[in-house]
């Protein structure tokens, strides 16, 4: 049978899964609904999911950062939000499939640009989300 | 209903499934990147192959949202793949970022790919 460390580890394991499936029901949902919002067909840039993939690159950098930091003690509810709900809402898979249809839709310029676009602004995004939760977090310090 | 409410859950299994995916990488390297790096890769791999069914009449209607918007929509990530690459930046760390964020989109453009092609 499996050693009381296993057993341990197993359980915590769990209840930090548990808590990213909540989030991570959260997240879909919020992705679906927004999709549902601003359909596009896979021969358009999807402008809804870049929106969604940058604005979550934000949020996680500085919402990540702030909360580790700001509520060290509140493992699950961080995890819930960064793993479970921020993961779930951006999107690797859809953003991936979908430059491959831009591609295949004849519109390669296009699918380079909706590749760079996310690369360049995801990445500002998210180096923006981080040094904001830095000087929030040295605000509150000093 | 049912559609919203099987797509929540198949979003919470793949939120589950990185995150598991993410400590099974962890076992062979300390940092998050790895975890992230094959979920994402892999489940771009299988939203080629969701689509590519679909398009092929091989899924039931409601199975394509199901499986790719809420599976493997929750179980790849964008978001930590930036802040990863964002902080990989700020630490001047070039050659890993490089292989890293240039690895994954081509990876993860070419699994989709992949997919899609095996299954039209």
């Amino acid at each position: 049978m499996l050693s009381p460390t296993r057993r341990r580890w197993l359980r915590l394991h769990a209840t930090i899964a548990s808590a990213v499936a909540v989030g991570g029901a959260v997240g879909g949902l919020l992705r679906h609904g927004l999709v549902l919002a601003f359909p596009y067909t896979p021969g358009q840039v999807p402008y809804v999911i870049l929106t969604i993939n940058v604005v979550g690159a934000f949020v996680l950098g500085a919402g990540g950062r702030w909360l580790v930091h700001t509520y060290p003690e509140h493992r699950l509810v961080r995890y819930a939000l960064t793993t479970g709900l921020m993961g779930a809402f951006t999107t690797f898979s859809t953003y991936a499939l979908d430059a491959v249809h831009l591609a295949d839709a004849g519109a390669q310029a296009a699918a380079l640009g909706y590749v760079a676009a996310s690369l360049l602004v995801g990445l500002l995004a998210a180096g923006l989300g981080l040094a904001t939760a830095e000087r929030l977090l040295n605000a509150h310090t000093s | 209903m049912l559609l919203p409410l099987a797509l929540a859950c198949a979003a919470a299994f793949g939120a589950v499934a990185r995150y598991a995916t993410s400590v099974w990488m962890q076992q062979y390297q300390s940092t998050s990147l790895g975890g992230t790096l094959v979920a994402n890769v892999l489940g771009a791999f299988g939203a080629g192959l969701v689509a590519g069914a679909a398009l092929s009449g091989m899924l039931p209607s409601g199975w394509h949202l199901v499986l790719s918007t809420g599976f493997l929509g929750a179980y790849t990530t964008f978001s930590t793949w930036m802040v990863e690459s964002a902080t990989l930046l700020r630490k001047g760390r070039w050659r890993l970022l490089l292989g890293y964020t240039l690895g994954s989109t081509l990876l993860g453009t070419a699994a989709a790919a992949l997919g899609l092609a095996l299954m039209l």
